[in-house]
This record gives structure tokens, C-alpha cells and sequence, in this order.
């Protein structure tokens, strides 16, 4: 199976079964090559070979391309590139595997079947910069015939074939035509509610059922695509471990305190496993109550961190938590390693929540990650749900 | 794209003053654009929406209404911030604020109307 290396969505393709080919069909504005440049460097990384067809750009750019990400794509022996950009603009090139005939698809053919057949059969990745270049060039109707010889023979060799699209206002019939043609189409739109960042959604897929699956993303350079969540507040009484259990799990935290409590809206970013997440932190004590409604608006999901040697102060907990509405949550029953600790079951008994109870000793960090993975895997149902 | 136009209203606030740059942010603290590129803006924008919150709170509780700017004055800098709209906020860093309230203040305008139209 083939990885995109994006988390979530190699959860819903299940890998890519080689001799599939996918369509990345971007809404104009979103940078389109990013997406092939992260996948073909994923499967480069995992000593896969990648194949990377330029038809918009020079090859040389490639090598900017990379370092934008701060990648070093000269280390990579597993990649080869076909340079379909040079003999279109009459430009000299180093490349070894040139396309001549660059208004034909049939001379894309013949370079990438001397790649296959000299290679053997080794999975891998064709990464194509731009369908709608082979589009306007070779013609469309001829393109996409040429198209569906290329990915059977990718196929045959063991490799998947990924594509990247400009979704400009083509013609209904050509759109019909590509989703036929394509085993996968993944639509990738601007999402400017708030904080900019792209949606993605599986539009076609026919190897399972997960058509329609959608989650939010944003290409970090350097870095690379990360499954993006805005915003995750973390509430909670006063001393019950926020800022702890924040420090625990994120990276450039920017504290708010005065003589160890916290007085204002604490800051941090969470980035883990291809996941990358806002976090505020909100004090607990009830006169900071009317920042809570301000500042917590928005957000996708909450931890309310409770002291589990504290159950006097679960009702408060309770009332704090009932201000966000019908978000996910995760209740995270704090400080574990203290006398008299609750477990997670009486915690949630005593609270009167229905949901998840998640223990934690956030001063070692032990629980932390574990109740992080739980919150996205919520956020991301709730997110497929609306 | 929203994003040419905010930029344009950067351009224009910038043209006015010795100005750094600045943010405009969503009442709840989310960045929606930046034209500073040495910071954690993300960071920066949770600290803005709690600077305008709080003023807010604080005048409410003594009846003075909603505050029209927030000053913050450092050394060298001062940060200055409003609302711009029921949705977000804009804030500029400035060497002196001389002048720039008008400018601060149109610029708020401007980003309300583009945010009027948001889905």
C-alpha cells in the first residue's frame, strides 16, 4: 500500500492500493503542488521510489520546491523526474528522462514506461505537478485516454498514481470524464470562516466506503501538511493542573501567570503525529467566568481538567463545561498520583457526564497524549457528522 | 480571496505611519491574517483578543460602554487595538501613536465590511 503520509487521510484511503490513481483537485488559490510535494517526500522517506512529473515548472524547481519544506531532495536516490517543462519552452536540461514530444501524452508514456521497465517491480508513487497542464497541452479527450494506459501501467509495476488539479471552471463534461476516469478524487477548498486553512474531502473512492470523509489541513513550511484544528480550550477549576497539563503536550507556550496561577488566556501549539492544534488556556477561577464565554467561543473541543482529589469542585466543573454547548469534550481527571486520587469511573459518576473520562499525572506528562488522541478522533466524528 | 483585501488594508495602515505591522484576529482570539512575519502570531492573537475582552468587561462593570481602543505603551512599541465588528478585532504595533487612531480605526471599519459577507 502507497501512503500520502497526511494522517487522517491515509486512515480513510487505507493506503493506496498500487495500480490506484488519485486526483488532488484544488479550488484556485491553494497552492496545488504542495500536496504532490508532500506525498511524493513521505514515500521518498519510507524508501519508496517516486517518480515526479513536471509539466509546469522547471525541474530545478523541484529542488526549491523542497526546500521550502526544508526537505534536501538531493538525498533522495529513490527519485527520479521526468521533465516534461524544458523541451516546452526550449530550455536546456540536465535531466535524464526528458519528455519530447510535450503536446503529446504519448511521449509521456514512453518516459515513464523506460523508468518502470528499468526499475522493475518496486512500489512507489508517480507524482504528476499538474493534470491540468497535460489537460491543456496534449488535448483533453487524448490526454486522459493516455492517462488511463499511464496508471495501468503503473499498475503493473507495482506503483500508484497521484495527480494534481486546478479545479478552474472546466467544462461539465471533462469533469464527469476525470471522475470516471480516476479511481479516487480528493476536493481540497479554502476554508476563510476564521482562521484560513483548507478542507479536504473525499469526493470518490473505490476501494471502500469513505466517500464524503472530510477534515481540515494546513501546509506549514517549513513542515509539511498537518491535520489542523484551530481551536481546543482547555478549562477547569482553579489549581486543577491546566496550565500543567498544557505544558505538558505543546510547544511555544506562552504563559499568562502571577504567583503560579494563571490570569490570563494561555496560548499553545500542539503539534503531534501529523496533527497540529491551537490550544487556550482559560483561568478557572469564577470571576475570569465572563472571559470563558468570550474567549472560548469557537472552539472545535474541550479538556476540562479536573483534580481527582477535589470532587467538591466537580459541580463548578460541570457548569464551566455546559457553557460550551454540544462540542466534543474530554474530561481529564487530573493529578492521579496523589492520595485519594478518584479513578476515571467515579469521576464520572460523581460529575454526572456523559462522555470521556481520561486519567492524567500531566506534571509527568503520563495521560497527556492519550486524552489529545481522543479529543481529535472526537473532533474529527463530530466534524464528518455535521 | 479575503486575503488579497486584508492585505491591501495592511498596505494602507502602513502608508500612514511608522508602522510594524498587525493582526486581525477574531473576537475569540483566532488569527485570521497577519502582516507580521517575525512572531507567533497564532500566540499573538489569543493575547490581542484577551487584552480587547477583558477591557470590555472591565468597562461593562462600571457602565462605561465598549471600549473604543485598547493602548498597550511599551518602550519603544505600543500596541493598538480595536474591534472591528461583532466577529473580530483588528491591532497594529506602531512607534507612536500619534495620529494612527483615525487610521486604526478606518482600517477596523474596512475589515468589518469584508467579514460582513463571511459564510
Amino acid at each position: 500500500m502507497i501512503e500520502t503520509g497526511i494522517p487522517k487521510l491515509d486512515e480513510y484511503l487505507g493506503g493506496i492500493p498500487p495500480g490506484k490513481s488519485l486526483v488532488f483537485s484544488v479550488e484556485p488559490g491553494v497552492e496545488e503542488s504542495d500536496v504532490g510535494i508532500h506525498v511524493l517526500h513521505h514515500n521518498l522517506e519510507k524508501g519508496k521510489r517516486g517518480i515526479y512529473v513536471v509539466s509546469e515548472s522547471s525541474p530545478k524547481n523541484v529542488v526549491r520546491k523542497f526546500a521550502d519544506f526544508n526537505w534536501d531532495v538531493k538525498r533522495y536516490e529513490n527519485l527520479t523526474i521526468v521533465d516534461g517543462y524544458s523541451s516546452l519552452v526550449g530550455a536546456p536540461t540536465e535531466e535524464k528522462y526528458v519528455v519530447e514530444e510535450p503536446h503529446d501524452i504519448r511521449s509521456y508514456e514512453d518516459a515513464l514506461l523506460e523508468i518502470l521497465e528499468k526499475n522493475g517491480e518496486q512500489e512507489g508513487v508517480i507524482v504528476f505537478d499538474s493534470l491540468s497542464n497535460l489537460l491543456d497541452m496534449c488535448g483533453e479527450r487524448e490526454a486522459l485516454e493516455g492517462i488511463e494506459r499511464i496508471n495501468k501501467d503503473a499498475g503493473s509495476f507495482g506503483f500508484a498514481t497521484i495527480y494534481n488539479f486546478i479545479a478552474w471552471p472546466y467544462k461539465e463534461a471533462l469533469l464527469y470524464r476525470i471522475k470516471r476516469t480516476f479511481n479516487s478524487i480528493i476536493e481540497i477548498n479554502m476554508v476563510e470562516d476564521v482562521a484560513t486553512r483548507q478542507r479536504l474531502t473525499i469526493k470518490k473512492i473505490d476501494w471502500n466506503n469513505n466517500e464524503g470523509k472530510k477534515f481540515d489541513f494546513k501546509i506549514f513550511k517549513p513542515g509539511g501538511i498537518r491535520v489542523y484544528i484551530p481551536k481546543i480550550s482547555v478549562i477547569g477549576p482553579y489549581q486543577s493542573g491546566k496550565t500543567t497539563f498544557i505544558k505538558a503536550m505543546a510547544r511555544n507556550f506562552t504563559p499568562v501567570e502571577r504567583m503560579g496561577a494563571t490570569v490570563g488566556v494561555e496560548h499553545a501549539t500542539v503539534d503531534y503525529k501529523g496533527y497540529r492544534a491551537e490550544i487556550f488556556g482559560i483561568p478557572g477561577q469564577e470571576r475570569f467566568l465572563p472571559l470563558l464565554d468570550k474567549l472560548g467561543a469557537s472552539s472545535m473541543g474541550v479538556f476540562l481538567v479536573v483534580d481527582s482529589t477535589k470532587p467538591h469542585e466537580f459541580e463548578y466543573a460541570k457548569r464551566m463545561l455546559e457553557r460550551f454547548g454540544g462540542i466534543p469534550f474530554v474530561v481529564v481527571a487530573n493529578k492521579q498520583d496523589l492520595p485519594g486520587a478518584l479513578r476515571k469511573e467515579e469521576v464520572k459518576a460523581r460529575m454526572g457526564v456523559q462522555g470521556d473520562v481520561m486519567e492524567s499525572v500531566a506534571i509527568t506528562g503520563q495521560g497527556v497524549y492519550e486524552a489529545f488522541e481522543r479529543m481529535v478522533e472526537k473532533i474529527m466524528e463530530w466534524l464528518n457528522a455535521r | 480571496m479575503k486575503e488579497e483585501a486584508y492585505r491591501k488594508i495592511f498596505t494602507d495602515i502602513e502608508s500612514a505611519g511608522k508602522v510594524e505591522g498587525g493582526c486581525i484576529v477574531s473576537r475569540d482570539g483566532l488569527l485570521i491574517y497577519s502582516s507580521m512575519d517575525k512572531i507567533h502570531a497564532e500566540a499573538f492573537a489569543a493575547m490581542l483578543a484577551t487584552l480587547l475582552s477583558s477591557a470590555e468587561v472591565a468597562m461593562d462593570e462600571i457602565g462605561a460602554g465598549v471600549p473604543k481602543k485598547v493602548i498597550v505603551e511599551g518602550r519603544e512599541k505600543r500596541i493598538m487595538v480595536t474591534g472591528a465588528g461583532p466577529h473580530a478585532l483588528l491591532a497594529i504595533v506602531v512607534e507612536n501613536e500619534d495620529g494612527m487612531e483615525e487610521v486604526l480605526l478606518e482600517g477596523a471599519k474596512k475589515v468589518e465590511e469584508i467579514l460582513r459577507d463571511r459564510k
